[in-house]
């Protein structure tokens, strides 16, 4: 299952297909701002128009796919990707050639191009930018440009010097924005597909980080982590150490003894120093950390107390009673004084579920988490050494904190309930 | 009559802040199988005690317990704990608990308490269980009805009725009550009271029937021995122990017991009785004693046969 969230986690992000752009607030941010930036549009393969010919005579083949672009946002896109598949047995001739709505067009590429996978980052790409540089010395404008002011501003206004973004719902009747790809090849079984991406500044609920991963997606797979980690540290720990106390407040004298000078000693333990010690020597990973945070709370707080309860069930009655059935030890401790005892421990199990949660987050960000799955700390550590808050990424810290604040709140509010079931003295009747 | 059991010089000393607590100080009687006794006294005079000894369920803080207990022929002293538990506790011998509304696990059903000595001592399966435990309920006269509700649900007189039947699950031969009736009503206490004789009848029982009420004892019991601080001071059948007692202490409880329609004015006490932890050398009753002697404060009394079946621990009757 955690190899799955990793995969789900890397998927979202680092991969060829560039579909995402890298540290976009989220999309509902536009609400605020008021504005109308371009939210990701995705060209896909099957909405490209294509026109495969077939020249019998020549073995050859030309194929033109052409996506057509409405575009009626304020922005230009801040990426422009394009992914091509090209089959083909020998090198083919690849045209690129971009049409703005007002009919003038530029050519952006023209290459031979080998068969396979082809990332084109247009705003990047050294031929395309060659090519725009001649474009844009024909025209006899400022060399200065960007490509993707090229791309998206009417010739007049380039020429200016002062590129103004052309909408569709400009020209009468509207027209769209058409990308023409061409491929010649001298073969008969070349095949050519497309994929056009004009990334916005804002992105899907949660935004993205810098290695263009969608947060949501690692919120969501993040989410069966850290409550797994935080059930079953709490659970575990609180169980663990309830059963210690019962059996210190029962059997007593010298097994009382031992038990009660071992907690003292696990009550001062240094816990976060010794787990940093842990994660250095040992493999880190979640089940690394959550053993260690396990074994370093054996004995606790919940032993103490489970231990004082304890002390007084047993000098009940029944107890007396079951022991005059020639009930043994261990069965008056299972089954007559913990059944007893365990429902007060329910809410310490629910309160410490947020805290095993903001353990695991902050030695996530101290470095000491699991370095592959995706968790709400690694979200939050990574959003630290990638300057988010130096430069204002403040989506990519604050919706996992949010999400963590979220969980303790839930666990804070279910221990409220189940302390006014439990607690007899706040019981309505 | 055989004898069932036979306590000689039974001790039972508390270990306390105070000091030793002297709770059961060398009681020696018998008790006749298929009989009923009856352990009478002040509150604190050592009664539960008395039953703890007998059942050899000693709290932690025991100072020091000796003596021989002598049942069916075989010493309970010489046994191991995991022996009482294999051969005697509920099997041969049980205890019903002052307040025994207490006495049951709150988390568990009514049927799953009956049939816990089934499963566990007798190796019955669960539905085996099942119907012995309904059959206990009807044993002591209670629906079936019972066996799903938890111990809340129940009143104070059916909770009484299921610790006994409880005790009664592996039909032990002894059967210790401790206050049975203390915490109800009249009615119920007699209720109870006509099911235990019943059940004695039916299952031939033996009781030691705890009480500081002696007219509810008179109901039951064969025999009544009173204790006082710590000793048993005189012990006898019913009928001398009624209409004749011999010790101070035994005719000034019977002056203190509330009659229907008399206006004889409740006699009391004076003074209250010792503290365990120091009682007062020779006879423990001499500071209250309306006969005292000198010979009282320092001498302790023997137990004297007075008639065939009445003792009686009195320097009084010592010297005559
Ligand atoms: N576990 C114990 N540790 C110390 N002292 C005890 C303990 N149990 C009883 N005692 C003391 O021993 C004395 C006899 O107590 P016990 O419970 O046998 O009296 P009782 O006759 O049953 O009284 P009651 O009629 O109130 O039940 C009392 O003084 C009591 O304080
Ligand atoms: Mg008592």
């Amino acid at each position: 299952m955690p190899r799955f969230h990793q995969k789900m986690w890397l998927k979202s992000g680092m991969t060829r297909k560039l579909d995402k752009p890298r540290l976009a607030a989220p999309e509902w941010t536009t609400i605020f701002t008021g504005e109308n930036p371009l939210k990701t549009v995705i060209v896909k393969q099957q909405d490209f128009r294509k026109d495969v010919q077939k020249i019998a005579g020549l073995n050859a083949t030309r194929i033109e796919l052409r996506a057509r672009i409405t575009y009626n946002y304020y922005t230009i896109p801040s990426e422009l990707n394009l992914n091509l598949k090209i089959i083909s047995e020998t090198r083919s001739l690849l045209t690129l050639r971009w049409i703005r709505p007002d009919g003038s067009s530029l050519t952006l590429l023209r290459e031979a191009v080998e068969a396979g996978f082809k990332s084109i980052v247009t705003y990047r790409d050294r031929i395309v930018s060659e090519n725009v540089q001649t474009y844009l010395q024909k025209l006899g404008a400022p060399a200065t440009l960007s490509v993707g002011e090229v791309l998206f501003s009417s010739e007049s206004s380039l020429l200016k010097g002062t590129p103004t973004l052309i909408k569709s719902s400009d020209v009468k009747p509207s027209r769209p924005y058409e990308l023409v790809v061409e491929l010649v090849s001298d073969s008969m079984v070349s095949d050519v597909d497309a994929q056009l991406n004009l990334l916005g500044s804002v992105y899907g609920l949660c935004g993205t980080d810098n290695m263009r991963r969608d947060i949501f997606v690692g919120i969501v797979w993040g989410a069966p982590i850290a409550l797994a980690f935080g059930l079953v540290a709490a659970l575990v720990v609180t169980l663990v150490q309830a059963v210690f106390g019962a059996v210190s407040g029962f059997y007593g004298s010298k097994v009382d003894e031992i038990i009660q000078r071992v907690t003292d000693i696990y009550l001062v333990l240094p816990f976060l120093s010794l787990l940093i010690t842990i994660q250095f020597i040992y493999k880190t990973t979640i089940w690394t950390l959550l053993i260690a945070v396990i074994a370093l709370s054996l004995f606790g707080g919940v032993t103490k107390s489970v231990r004082s309860m304890a002390l007084q069930v047993r000098e009940e009655p029944y107890i007396e009673a079951a022991k005059s059935y020639g009930a043994s030890k261990p069965r008056i401790l299972f089954l007559y004084i913990l059944p007893r005892l365990l429902p007060y421990t329910f809410a310490n199990i629910t309160v410490s579920v947020p805290a095993y949660v903001f353990l695991e987050a902050s030695l996530s960000i101290l470095g000491l988490g699991d370095p592959a799955l995706p968790t709400w700390g690694k979200i939050v550590s990574e959003a630290f050494s990638g300057g988010a808050a130096y430069y204002g990424y403040w989506w990519w810290i604050l919706i996992p904190s949010m999400f963590i604040v979220l969980v303790s709140t839930a666990f804070a509010l279910l221990w409220y309930s189940l302390d006014k079931v439990l607690n007899p003295r706040l019981r309505e009747e | 009559m055989t004898i069932l059991l036979s306590l000689k010089d039974l001790t039972l000393y508390y270990r306390t802040r105070r000091g030793v607590v002297k709770a059961v100080d060398g009681v020696s009687f018998d008790i006749k199988e298929g009989s009923c006794l009856s352990l009478v006294g002040e509150s604190g005079c050592g009664k539960s005690s008395m039953a703890y000894a007998i059942m050899r369920l000693l709290p932690r803080n025991t100072h020091t317990y000796r003596g021989v207990l002598l049942f069916d022929g075989r010493n309970l002293m010489d046994l191991s704990e995991s022996d009482l538990r294999r051969e005697f506790w509920l099997k041969r011998m049980a205890m019903v608990f002052q307040g025994a509304m207490n006495s049951l696990n709150p988390v568990l059903t009514i049927g799953e308490q009956l049939s816990e000595a089934f499963t566990i001592h007798a190796g019955l399966d669960k539905l085996e269980a099942q119907k012995r435990a309904a059959e206990l309920l009807e044993l002591v006269r209670l629906p079936r009805s019972l066996l799903n509700k938890y111990p809340h649900e129940l009143s104070g007189g059916m909770k009484q009725r299921v610790v006994i039947a409880i005790a009664l699950s592996l039909r032990p031969q002894l059967l210790i009550l401790d206050e049975p009736t203390s915490a109800l009503d009249v009615i119920t206490q007699a209720n109870i009271i006509n099911l235990l004789k019943k059940l004695q009848e039916e299952l031939n029982l033996t009781y030691i029937f705890i009480t500081h009420d002696l007219s509810l004892s008179s109901e039951l019991s064969d025999y009544i021995a009173v204790m006082y601080a710590g000793k048993v001071v005189e012990l006898g059948d019913i009928r001398s122990i009624l209409t004749d007692p011999k010790h101070p202490y035994t005719q000034k409880l019977l002056a203190a017991t509330p009659r229907l329609l008399e206006d004889a004015k409740l006699e009391f006490i004076p003074g209250s009785p010792p503290d365990l932890a120091s009682p007062p050398p020779g006879c423990r009753f001499h500071p209250r004693c309306p006969y005292v002697m000198d010979v009282c404060k320092n001498k302790v009394p023997n137990p004297v046969k007075v008639s065939s079946n009445h003792y009686v621990s009195c320097l009084l009757w010592e010297r005559a």
